[in-house]
């Protein structure tokens, strides 16, 4: 039963699975590229090269000591890459590395498998980085020509009689008939496959900084933003109640603190309640927007909601300051439900001390003229709200602008700002406002996220992308409680009622330095449209697939196939296995089905039988006259009948015929004849 | 031990014999063929575990995707494994004699199976070099296996081991075929001194100018007459041109004798058999008219290609129950 003496996994690599294990592996490193270091690229090459040559009869294999340097020096440059970071990228250059080097001096089939199966994991990995739809389509191509390459690697090599051509793309049509047979019960698996989660933490995690929000803010940093047009976050709305557009203010960190120069959450009020503990609305309140969201990676612990909100998930929670935080950094996308009830106030009763303390402070001796002016304007108005509004005249009045381009400000930035330059974006705006309001003895607070988002009206879902990024202000008035401040709607109201690119459109600047993006030309009506179509198929790629997690497969089983739990998924998923083997043992048996018998030797079978019990046993290969002649032998007193049988036979199988009528009668007549000799047969016994 | 070693292997002889009995012709279906992972097949199961923890700590659906798709790869090749032996017919054809101890060229033809190619197939017997083939669609493949003989008598072929991995590894299909090869196995000749019967009838090489064998004198040059032997031709004198001469030996062609198990009396059976089998191919060599003499059977003095074969055949089916094939 052992397989010794089969040299299955010794044989030499086939000429013709060659090309296929380079291209393949080939085709599993490019996804790769965009964080491989660039000498890796070198290295990729040589050993194609070098490999290519191998196979060519022009180089040799490599020795003992060119693997062991090549080892070395491949895993010194990888550590020498990445400076010692043990990141998700170093990791995968590492094992593309490997994967390289196996390459390089794999000579038999086991060798192959191990390139083979490294390719497909490095096919994984990629996915860690990319899960975009040409990423997943390229992956179907990947996969494709990985099988292939394990089909070639088990053709016979040494057969002369099929060209090399030939024998390959053989390989490539198996190998597509193997992976299309295999779709329905992965399509099973991935709907019904229990999703877990996390077993443990992983360290590893990419070491690329992502683009975003970051947790404090300096003036100019959301205008760096602005030049990005990668994708935040979508929002879809359940009952299609969409808020309007200068309602979208996406609050993602509260920035209570203030060094002179930079924003940042102090912490007082980063405390969290998680669901189900956390506050919920009335069920009956006016004006609850219900909606989910799915969130690109930030590698930061906070998730995107309107004013008012309340978790609605296991693993969320809510700070005291009104908004939506998770356990751990999200490191992937994250989709998730989210209620909000705008209109409530929030701390109307007056604020805690530490809380009051916090959102008065600022830096002593800085700023002083803005200082002096609030006081001052401030005793000129009748209370907080007058003078709050006042300062936005102010803003909208005077000659104030919205740029992207703000210029560089000096030591006392806000003095800088408020009285000579007069010219800032967003940040310096909500700054300048929280400012004067601490300086004038109201509670205020800079707030940053995300404002407005691109509407797809064919398939109702909100988009905000990273020029979204804005910052505001949120002031505490009492009897209300914290109020939103926008004064960047009070300098550049296109910024808030149409988006950014309308307010710096005399500018020039939106994604100035992002020239070949597809979102500066939403002027050409085909572009745009043909944008938001591949926007929409990106969508529904993320809704169906990507965000297919435990919560998702639930409602799922309960919804689309009635279960109502993951037991009863549990026995689809064995009936679906059972099917699949069922339906394969089905075709089997249909492949083997006996071969129903022609009526002659049916016939001829019974005679036989009946011969048999008479002890002429029919031999092997045996033509019926010589069958005949034998039982002859054994009844003589039958052989003029036998002999005439004989002749019958031998004259309807071999007289060419034409007449089909012909054949038929003849056909009946035979039949009759051997029935005729059975019958007799049994009286000869008797 | 190695009796509760071969009490298995016998009854696992057994079980195979009843599952797959030997026949002429053998069509492989579900209950001829064996299948399971191969080693490989493991480390494939272990790249899908390394896969599907990846995609579990990581949340990612496409890694979960990958992974539920090469799982059903896996399965689906198993299938295509199986289907790759499945309805392929291995038939023996007839094999030309041989000696105890050569090695026997067998011949096998592979008929595909309708719409079916048979890719990467190994046949071989255990303990003898075995072959990698295809049988293409709607093709019969034949080839010659080797197989080393032991004993003389009709051929007792062990099962031939036919097995694949194609078309990606993970499963080796295999099965034991026994078939009838109907090939006949001559005793092993030794090269004695040919011994003759004493006695009234064939105790000596009658008709010889020479009473001992294989003396043979050159006596001079004659014309060549048609039926000389090449060897006999006296090559030398025709390329000096003096036309076709043949040599003329002291030759005892045309001597009869006669080959009689009796004068071996002490030895065993098979070490007279096959001193007889080696004076036979001796006694035709030399051109003898020879007989053969065995208990129960005797073939009167002849000298022909066809009467060498038929005392080889008595000498190889001695004892064997079993008709002239």
């Amino acid at each position: 039963m052992s397989s010794t003496g089969h040299p299955n996994t010794d044989l030499q690599i086939p000429r013709s699975a060659l090309l296929w294990l380079l291209g393949s592996n080939l085709a599993a490193l490019l996804p790769h590229g965009q964080h491989l270091p660039l000498w890796m690229w070198g290295l990729a090459l040589f050993v194609l090269v070098w490999r290519g040559l191998t196979h060519l009869g022009r180089l040799s294999y490599p020795n003992r000591w060119a693997k062991a340097v090549a080892v070395f020096a491949a895993s010194a440059a990888v550590v020498v890459a990445f400076e010692k970071t043990f990141t998700l990228e170093s990791a995968a250059a590492f094992l593309i590395a490997a994967s390289l080097l196996k390459l390089l001096e794999m000579r038999n089939r086991r060798d192959g498998y191990v390139v083979v199966f490294l390719s497909y994991f490095l096919l994984g990995t990629g996915f860690l980085f990319d899960q975009g739809i040409l990423a997943g389509l390229y992956g179907i191509l990947t996969v494709w020509l990985l099988t292939s390459a394990l089909v070639a690697l088990h053709q016979n090599g040494f057969s002369h009689d099929a060209p090399s051509v030939r024998r390959s793309r053989r390989a490539a049509k198996l190998a597509a008939a193997i992976l299309l047979m295999s779709l329905p019960l992965m399509l099973v698996l991935y709907l019904l496959f229990p999703r877990l989660a996390p077993l443990w933490s992983m360290a590893l995690q990419s070491g690329k900084a992502k683009t975003g929000l970051s947790a404090e803010m300096a003036p100019g940093d959301i205008a760096d933003l602005s030049q990005s047009d990668e994708l935040a976050f979508r929002v879809s709305f359940s009952d299609g109640q969409v808020p309007a557009r200068d309602q979208l203010y996406w609050r993602a960190l509260v920035l209570d603190d203030y060094d002179g120069r930079r924003w940042q959450p102090s912490g007082v009020t980063s405390e969290a309640q998680w669901y189900p503990q956390s506050w919920q609305p009335p069920a009956d309140a006016e004006g609850l927007i219900r909606y989910e969201i799915i969130q690109e990676a930030t590698s930061q612990k906070w998730l995107f909601a309107l004013r008012g909100v309340a978790a609605q998930e296991e693993r969320i929670g809510m700070t005291m300051d009104d908004r939506l935080v998770v356990r751990r950094p999200l490191h992937e996308r994250k989709r998730y439900q989210a209620l909000s009830w705008p209109s409530v106030s929030i701390s109307e009763d007056g604020l805690a001390g530490l809380e009051q303390r916090q959102n008065l402070q600022l830096p002593r001796d800085r700023n002083p003229q803005a200082r002096a002016w609030a006081q001052q304007r401030r005793a000129e108005a009748v209370d907080d709200a007058a003078y709050i509004n006042g300062l936005l005249r102010h803003f909208r009045e005077q000659d104030f602008y919205y740029t992207l381009k703000p210029p560089l400000m000096g030591s006392e930035e806000i003095d800088d700002f408020l009285f000579n330059q007069r010219r800032g974006f967003c940040a310096h705006y909500a700054g300048a406002l929280v400012f004067l309001a601490r300086a004038a003895g109201i509670p205020a607070r800079v707030v940053s996220g995300y404002q407005g988002g691109e509407w797809n009206a064919a398939d109702g879902y909100l988009t905000v992308r990273q020029y979204d990024a804005h910052a505001w202000a949120e002031v505490w008035l009492s009897g209300q409680g914290w109020v939103r401040v926008d004064p960047t709607a009070a300098v550049a109201p296109q910024r808030i009622e149409f988006g950014l690119e309308r307010a710096v459109a005399e500018e020039g600047t939106f994604l100035q330095d992002n020239l070949l993006s597809p979102h500066r030309f939403k002027g050409v009506s085909w572009l745009n449209k043909l944008r938001m179509e591949m926007d929409s198929l990106n969508y529904y790629w993320q809704l169906w697939v990507l965000s297919y997690d435990g919560k998702r497969q639930k409602s799922f089983l309960n919804g689309w196939l009635g279960l109502e739990d993951y037991q009863q998924g549990l026995y689809v998923l064995g009936g679906s296995f059972g099917g699949f083997f069922l339906l394969a043992s089905l075709v089997v048996w249909w492949r083997q089905r006996p071969v129903p018998l022609s009526p002659f030797m049916r016939s001829w079978q019974r005679l036989q039988e009946k011969g048999q019990k008479l002890g002429v046993e029919p031999q092997a290969g045996e033509t019926a006259g010589s069958y005949l002649q034998r039982l002859e032998q054994h009844c003589p007193q039958q052989q003029s009948l036998l002999r005439w049988l004989a002749g019958e036979i031998n004259r309807s199988l071999y007289q060419p015929q034409v007449d089909k009528h012909q054949i038929q009668k003849q056909q009946r007549q035979l039949l009759h004849a051997m029935a005729k000799v059975r019958r007799q047969l049994r009286a000869g016994r008797d | 031990m190695t009796t509760l070693a071969s009490r298995w292997r016998a009854r696992w002889k057994r079980w195979l014999d009843r599952r797959i009995p030997p026949a002429p012709q053998v069509t492989l279906n579900h209950k001829s063929i064996f299948i399971l992972p191969t080693r490989t097949g493991l480390l494939f199961t272990l790249l899908l575990i390394v896969l599907l923890l990846t995609a579990i700590n990581y949340q990612n659906s496409l890694i979960y995707g990958l992974t539920f798709w090469l799982f059903s790869v896996s399965l689906a090749a198993m299938m295509f494994t199986f289907r790759n032996l499945s309805g392929l017919t291995l038939a023996a054809g007839r094999a030309y004699p041989c000696f105890a101890g050569d090695v026997i060229e067998l011949p096998l033809r592979l008929i595909a199976a309708p719409k079916r190619f048979h890719e990467a197939l190994l046949l071989g017997f255990p303990d003898n070099p075995s072959q990698l083939t295809d049988v293409d669609t709607a093709q019969t493949r034949s080839l010659a296996l080797s197989f080393r003989t032991h004993k003389r008598g009709p051929l007792q072929a062990e099962r031939l081991r036919l097995d694949s991995r194609f078309p990606l590894g993970l499963f080796n299909t295999w099965t034991w075929v026994k078939l009838d090869f109907n090939a006949l196995v001559y005793p092993k000749p030794e090269t004695v001194p040919f011994v003759f019967a004493a006695g009234e009838q064939g105790d000596k090489l009658a008709g010889a100018p020479s009473s001992v064998s294989g003396q043979q004198d050159f006596q001079g040059l004659r014309n060549y007459q048609p039926g000389d032997s090449m060897r006999q031709i006296a090559w030398k004198q025709l390329a000096r041109g003096k036309g076709l001469v043949s040599k003329d030996f002291d030759h005892d062609e045309g001597a009869t004798c006669w080959l009689d198990w009796d004068v071996l009396a002490p030895q065993s059976t098979e070490v007279r058999l096959s001193r007889l089998c080696g004076w036979v191919l001796q006694a035709h060599q030399l051109g003898w008219r020879y007989g053969l003499r065995l208990p129960g059977k005797e073939i009167a003095p002849d000298h022909s290609d066809g009467h060498r074969d038929r005392c080889l055949e008595a000498l190889a089916l001695y004892g064997f129950d079993r008709g002239a094939l």
